[in-house]
């Protein structure tokens, strides 16, 4: 123990006294523990991420699942005519119908007729859909889709401002039939609307409220449109936890939480090959700073070996400079890091990963990090130790007398 | 009391051209408390027999003694432990660590041998008053005179309270008036009880030594007590 004291106040004066020849490798190694612990927080990150991501999805499943059936009210009538209008044109509100890629309305549809079939969509809103047997479904299914881009509105017939929310929602935003909404319509204008009914939404593919084409025109532009999803007033927007409830059960339900994890996975593959990377990175770098020093520091080595130093003191003092290196720059590192993880960040938000990562890096993490490149210097020191034993006076001096 | 003995010490340097004895067949015993000047011509082995002596090389053959202690078949560690706790050595070229002060220098033995802070600092400020440079301390090495940094590595020697002084030419890369001082420094030493084997090539600083080894070729061709 006295001799390691020793190893370790030796050490320190090495750390004094070669401070300008270890600055550049200070630097480097500052910025590599930064760029190690921002990637190593946002590996640990993704699991929690996709708990979150995922977590309440489960949740509302069974939460739906365990409201009863009568709990709901339904409606009094459909959201729309549906046999008062002709269905699709290519003129669609909001869409491009002349793109080629979009299949659902570049396609001519059949116009549908009073009487016709209703679908199991249609039962969702309270109403028992008649078949037709020797009528082709293909114009319902198209029906369907064109009720969901909130097409089959006619002016005419919905003039009231009116919305329909699915069970879910209305359980979130405690809205009950007869309750009237708010939404910031065109020019701050304020838009009211009256919850026509509550239907139950079994169907992943059905949206979480629908509205008369009244509100949709007085929202636009404000309203949120995508591909199949029916128009969102931002007010609704506003119910994060009713929209956080809404996309979880729509992505649990369907594909799309699949491919949401496979894209994590994907991340957190490629981080675990980056630190595999770093780790090499690391092992070079220590490598050659140890027998840098080394190097530089031969001759002093080898007169404290005349003066009675063992070789496993020459190995025990490399390791300690190596390590006070590494602490030091682990700690300048804990001043790059969070501005490296802001931008990280940043850069998986871009690619629409959404990971919500705090730039608190002083914690668990970060340690193990540093513990683990401790380590690791230990062992490519122990590596070099044969080296450093090649340190002889004898040697000094038939070089120094040549 | 014998405290060196050397028994045929015998070194070869081989290379796959030749093969040269620099050290052949020396034998002669220190007792403790002499003051011995090892003289001769660069080349005749004085310098090996030194090393040989200070445990820094190894012979090829014949015995070493320090103390009762046979050297032949000592680990390396041992050996270490042996030049820290009974061997001072004091080098031509100083061998002092520039960016350290002299203090630094001086305390390196008793960091290695594991002595504690309070002890250290006494022993260290001991030996630098002892060779008249208490005062400097706290001075870089590189900032010290070539007599003060010789001072500085009698220090060193001195520090560990080794059985035995090795010095190997110490007024080499000194000019007259330095190499006189050290040279009063030794005899003083050796006043106060110091076991000094001194390595050189001047005449002068060897007639002050109580006696004389004279080597040529490797051997001992004379040995005479003053």
């Amino acid at each position: 123990m006295k001799r390691f004291r020793g190893c370790l106040r030796i050490a320190l004066d090495e750390l004094r006294t070669q401070r300008h020849f270890y600055l550049a490798f200070l630097l480097s190694a500052s910025v590599f523990f930064a760029t190690l612990i921002s990637i190593m927080l946002v590996t640990v990150r993704i699991p929690t991420v996709l708990d979150e991501e995922f977590a309440d999805s489960y949740i509302n499943v069974i939460e739906m699942s365990k409201i009863p059936d009568g709990f709901l009210s339904t409606l009094e009538e459909m959201p729309v005519k549906i046999i008062d209008f002709p269905i699709m044109k290519s003129d669609l509100i909001g869409i491009d119908g002349s793109d080629p890629e979009n299949r659902y309305y570049t396609e001519e549809h059949p116009e549908a007729e009073s009487g016709e079939i209703l679908t199991r969509y249609y039962d969702m809103f309270g109403r028992t859909g008649k078949v037709v047997e020797d009528k082709p479904n293909d114009h319902i299914t198209r029906l369907n889709e064109a009720l969901l881009i909130g097409e089959p509105w006619t002016k005419e017939d919905n003039t009231d401002n009116k919305i329909w929310l699915c069970e879910k929602a209305a359980e979130l935003t405690g809205y009950r039939v007869g309750d009237v909404m708010h939404f910031p319509g065109k020019l701050n204008t304020d838009v009211t609307a009256t919850v026509a009914g509550i239907y139950k939404r079994d169907d992943p593919e059905m949206n979480f409220y629908y509205i008369t084409f009244s509100i949709y025109e007085s929202v636009i532009p404000k309203m949120v449109e995508n591909n199949r999803t029916l128009i969102r007033p931002d007010s609704i927007l506003q119910h994060n936890k009713v929209i956080n409830e809404i996309k979880s059960y729509y992505y649990y339900a369907s594909s799309y939480n699949k491919s949401v994890i496979d894209g994590y996975m994907s991340l957190l593959f490629m981080l675990y090959i980056l630190c595999g990377f770093i780790g090499l990175m690391v092992v070079g770098i220590l490598f050659a700073t140890a027998r840098a020093y080394f190097a530089r520091r031969t001759r002093f080595f080898s007169v404290l070996k005349a003066l009675g130093f063992r070789n496993r003191g020459v190995l025990t003092v490399v390791c300690l400079v190596t390590q006070g290196v590494l602490t030091v720059a682990f700690l300048v590192s804990q001043l790059l890091s969070p501005f490296l993880l802001a931008y990280v960040s940043d850069c998986l938000s871009d690619l629409y990963f959404e990971m919500n990562i705090s730039t608190n890096v002083w914690n668990g993490t970060a340690l193990c990090g540093f513990i683990a490149v401790s380590a690791l210097a230990w062992i490519v020191c122990f590596m070099g130790k044969r080296t450093f034993k090649t340190a002889e006076i004898t040697e000094l001096m038939r070089s120094e007398s040549q | 009391m014998k405290i060196i003995e050397c028994r045929d010490l015998t070194k070869e340097y081989v290379s796959k051209t030749q093969s040269q004895q620099a050290l052949a067949h020396v034998s002669f015993s220190v007792e403790a408390g002499e003051y011995i000047a090892v003289v001769g011509k660069s080349g005749s082995g004085k310098s090996t027999l030194l090393n040989m002596i200070g445990l820094i090389d190894v012979p090829t053959s014949g015995e070493l003694l320090i103390g009762e202690q046979n050297t032949k078949d000592l680990s390396e560690n041992r050996r270490a432990d042996l030049r820290n706790q009974k061997i001072g050595y004091v080098f031509q070229a100083f061998y002092l660590e520039p960016a350290y002060s002299a203090y630094k220098n001086v305390e390196m033995p008793l960091l290695i041998g594991g002595v504690d802070k309070k002890e250290r600092k006494e022993r260290v400020m001991k030996a630098l008053e002892i060779v008249g440079l208490a005062h400097k301390a706290k001075q870089r090495a590189d900032t010290l005179s070539g007599g003060e940094k010789q001072r500085v590595c009698i220090a060193r020697a001195l520090v560990g309270e080794p059985e035995f002084i090795l010095a190997d030419e110490p007024c080499g890369n000194l000019d007259s008036e330095n190499s006189k001082e050290i040279m009063d420094l030794f005899e003083r030493l050796n006043g106060e009880g110091k076991t000094i084997l001194l390595v050189t090539h001047n005449e002068e600083d060897a007639k002050r030594a109580k006696r004389r080894i004279r080597m040529l070729d490797g051997g001992i061709v004379a040995d005479e007590t003053l």
